[in-house]
């Protein structure tokens, strides 16, 4: 969309000149917004900038540095103001202009229905000035923002996200109905207000009870102290190594001094054991602490809306996040239920979107519903699903000997460890072969309580034992099928369907229906087969069968590349 | 298309009419629900691919031995050779086997991957059989057909061969990657599974409520091939 230059076309009134185009674009950035993008710019420097403060004290070197440092902030300084003063947008009915660029000047023009997510981003600082970050995502671009306006007032940025909203909604109502000529951007700000708001309904609201549940169930604190030993342990050999040093000086004398303690008080084996098991009961606690105060911070004042066409989620404690997901972009659900969520009572649901993402980005939507009680899970469900239920209904076991299957696999291994410990090392090693029957306990509940259903045109595999999971689609979401059968498979006469969606996070387990019956397998292939949307992507209409197929034509391929633009990543 | 006998099995009533009168009728097949695993790999409707893609896999196969045993077999030896180890001969003698191993593996996985390989195109979209020990059928609907390539390596091009690959949106199964078709049915495969629906995109949008293409409408923007 870079340097849109729309030649004026004669009989088209919503084509404006680059003139009109300019002029559209009237709003300007929040006045302080040049420190806003100063301070990230900064925070860049910031590290480099602080070792060397601190290693380096060499007089001649440093008065240069000095200088060099002063100079670059200054030009970063002057870039960021000419920034905010070359920066403007504005609202055409159909779509956003922005120009922008410190040296090369851009001017573009986004169209509503391109714009997919509007994240508004709020830091603490933001917040003290009033301000926000908008991020503008369209289909396309591999994670990349659209654009990102760094920061606008936080009722500008509001107005922007409603009226990106109501033209959106309007572009698809009214866009065959003949536009009248609009020089947009007059002061009718609040136009179509109304309608972004009306049928907005609150489907989720997170009290702090709620998040002090999720935080223990989720245990996030685990991974940010492993994260920590990960970024100590990389740092041992760097500027660091004193630091560290000090650290494990520091620890060791505390252990030191513990032991020593321990010699006085005379504590004998138990005792010693006792203080081993009260000192990780602690750091277990620690841990759900922290979890819990994570939990607090990235999802405080949650809320989950859902308007006709997109949903809507808030959250966050010091820096606030604001951000849509249209319902059509959702590939996939993954409804959890861990061995935690069931003693609270509680689940957790994550969908697929059909965007390229970070794998943990904080600022997504994957988590749609963090913790729920499976009460107000089936009815946010009810509301995605296109049958307006859940739970789904018909389900179907699998193989009668899915069970064998699922023991095998993990018993080998172990059982062969087993015997060989016990044949070469110590007999004792036998005793392993006392979990067996837990594993087969296992399996048995395992394959009592897995299987799938097709209902209402949605496909979905449940399995679990303690813990429990979902995973479901629509079919019309569906990308492909496959069949598969492993030698043992076919051994028992079963075999695995595996469904292809757009976007399945590799974080998810696969949407993949093993062990079933190879007849039945089959059956529901043919089933899906025939549930899949037929040629067209957007509405599923049927095409008729005996068209026929256009036969290799030379200038025809050439045509359709022109118009296959890569859009079919926002599409299906 | 130039020889009648090859009419291209996915063609439908405009390619037969094309290819003229003494082609066998066109077996897109009619929703017979074949037992999948029943028949494997398959007869009639499936298709197997040109013998040529026997020869072109036995060579990759080769190729691929020839890399293997010369990491397994050969630096070996040539090290030995360059240390003047006594033992050279046995070294030898120990080795051959293993290459001969390594290559006849390598051609009898190609001879078993190429009888097990079977394709078909019906007006679901295109289907591919593949695997005799590990089997797996794989179904890429024509209305997820995102786009089509068609790669030939050198070994492909000297028996007049070429991979077809089918992209879709998908994560997992994001591109089905088939060599070993005829040039020519991978290039008519490819003409017959471009995405439709992007033939009506191209017309400036319509101003009718439905913008569901009628099969008038569709004939009209996609012009046959004649």
């Amino acid at each position: 969309m870079d340097h849109t230059e729309m030649a004026p076309a004669q009989d088209d009134p919503t084509v404006l000149s680059d003139h009109e185009l300019r002029a559209a674009a009237q709003y300007r950035l929040h006045p302080l917004s040049w420190l806003f993008i100063l301070l990230r710019q900064l925070r860049a420097f910031a590290l480099p900038l602080v070792v060397v403060l601190v290693s380096g004290t060499r007089g001649e070197d440093d008065k240069w540095l000095l200088l060099g440092s002063s100079v670059a902030a200054a030009a970063l300084m002057a870039g960021a103001v000419w920034n905010y003063l070359i920066y403007r947008y504005g609202y055409l009915d159909h779509a956003l202009v922005i120009r922008s660029g410190v040296l090369q000047r851009k001017l573009r023009l986004i169209p509503f229905e391109r714009i997919q997510n509007v994240t508004l981003h709020q830091t603490l600082l933001h917040r003290l000035a009033q301000v926000a970050e908008v991020r503008l995502e369209s289909a396309g671009g591999m994670g990349k923002p659209e654009a990102e306006m760094r920061v606008l007032r936080l009722a500008d940025a509001q107005l922007l996200e409603r009226r990106l909203r109501a033209g959106r909604a309007e572009g698809v109502q009214t866009r065959s109905v003949a536009q009248g000529v609009q020089a947009a951007g007059d002061d009718d700000h609040a136009q179509g207000d109304e309608e972004a708001h009306g049928g907005d309904a609150l489907w989720l609201r997170l009290p702090t009870a709620e998040l002090v549940r999720y935080g223990l169930i989720s245990n996030r604190g685990m991974l940010v102290v492993l994260a920590g030993a990960g970024v100590l342990t990389q740092l041992t050999d760097s500027a660091f190594d004193a630091l560290y040093d000090a650290v494990y000086a520091r620890a060791e004398a505390v252990a030191l001094d513990g032991a020593r303690l321990a010699e006085q008080l005379h504590l004998g084996v138990v005792s010693l054991v006792a203080a081993a098991v009260l000192l990780l009961a602690a750091l277990v606690l620690a841990l759900r602490v922290l979890s819990v105060a994570m939990a607090i911070l990235h999802y405080h004042g949650f809320r989950l809306e859902a308007g006709a066409r997109d949903l809507r989620m808030e959250r966050g404690l010091l820096s606030r996040l604001r951000m849509q997901l249209p319902r059509h972009r959702i590939q996939a659900y993954a409804l959890q239920e861990s061995l935690l969520h069931r003693w609270f009572g509680r689940q957790n649901l994550r969908v697929d979107r059909a965007t390229l993402e970070k794998a943990n980005d904080q600022k997504s939507m994957r988590e749609l519903v963090p913790i729920a009680t499976p009460e107000t899970m089936a009815r946010i469900l009810g509301e995605l699903l296109p049958g307006r239920r859940w739970p789904l209904q018909g389900w179907q076991p699998l193989h009668p000997r899915a069970w064998r299957r699922k023991l095998m696999l993990p018993v080998l291994l172990p059982v062969l460890l087993c015997f060989g410990i016990a044949a070469f090392e110590n007999p004792l090693a036998l005793a392993g072969f006392l979990v067996l029957p837990v594993w087969a306990l296992r399996a048995k509940v395992w394959a009592r309580y897995s299987g799938w259903t097709l209902d209402d045109g949605v496909i979905a595999w449940r399995q679990g034992w303690l813990d429990r999971s979902w995973r479901f689609a629509e079919v019309r979401r569906l990308q492909g099928l496959r069949l598969t059968q492993s030698p043992f498979d076919r051994r028992h006469g079963m075999a695995t369907l595996c469904l292809d969606t757009i976007g399945a996070s590799p974080l998810e387990s696969p949407l993949r229906i093993p062990y079933l019956d190879v007849a039945v397998a089959a059956a529901l292939y043919e089933r899906l087969r025939a549930q899949m949307p037929r040629e067209t992507m957007e509405m599923a209409v049927p095409m008729p069968v005996s068209m026929p197929m256009p036969v290799s034509m030379p200038g025809r391929e050439a045509m359709l590349r022109e118009g296959t633009a890569p859009a079919g990543a926002s599409a299906g | 298309m130039i020889d009648p006998s090859g009419a291209a099995p996915f063609d439908t009533a405009a390619g037969t009419a094309a290819a003229g009168a003494q082609a066998p009728p066109v077996p897109v097949v009619e929703r017979a629900p074949t037992p999948a695993f029943a028949d494997w790999p398959g007869d009639a409707p499936w298709q197997a691919l040109p013998d040529a893609a026997r020869r072109s896999f036995r060579l990759s196969a080769l190729l691929l031995a020839a890399v293997i045993s010369t990491a397994v077999g050969g630096l070996p030896l040539l090290i030995a050779f360059l240390d003047q180890e006594p033992e050279l001969p046995l070294r030898l003698l120990l080795t051959l086997p293993l290459i001969a191993v390594i290559f006849g593996f390598a051609l009898w996985r190609a001879s078993v991957a190429y009888r097990n390989i079977r394709w078909r195109l019906d007006e679901d979209g295109l289907r591919v059989r593949r695997g005799r020990i590990w089997r797996t059928e794989v179904l890429v609907p024509r209305a997820r057909v995102q786009h089509l390539d068609i790669e030939r390596g050198p070994i492909e091009r000297r028996y007049g061969l070429a991979t077809l690959i089918v992209h879709t949106a998908g994560t997992r199964m994001n591109a089905l990657r088939q060599p070993g078709f005829d040039e020519d049915t991978a290039a008519r495969l490819r003409d017959a599974l471009v995405p439709k629906i992007r033939e009506v995109d191209l017309s400036p949008a319509s101003p009718s409520p439905s913008p569901s293409p009628s099969p008038a409408d569709a004939a009209v923007v996609a012009p046959r091939g004649d």
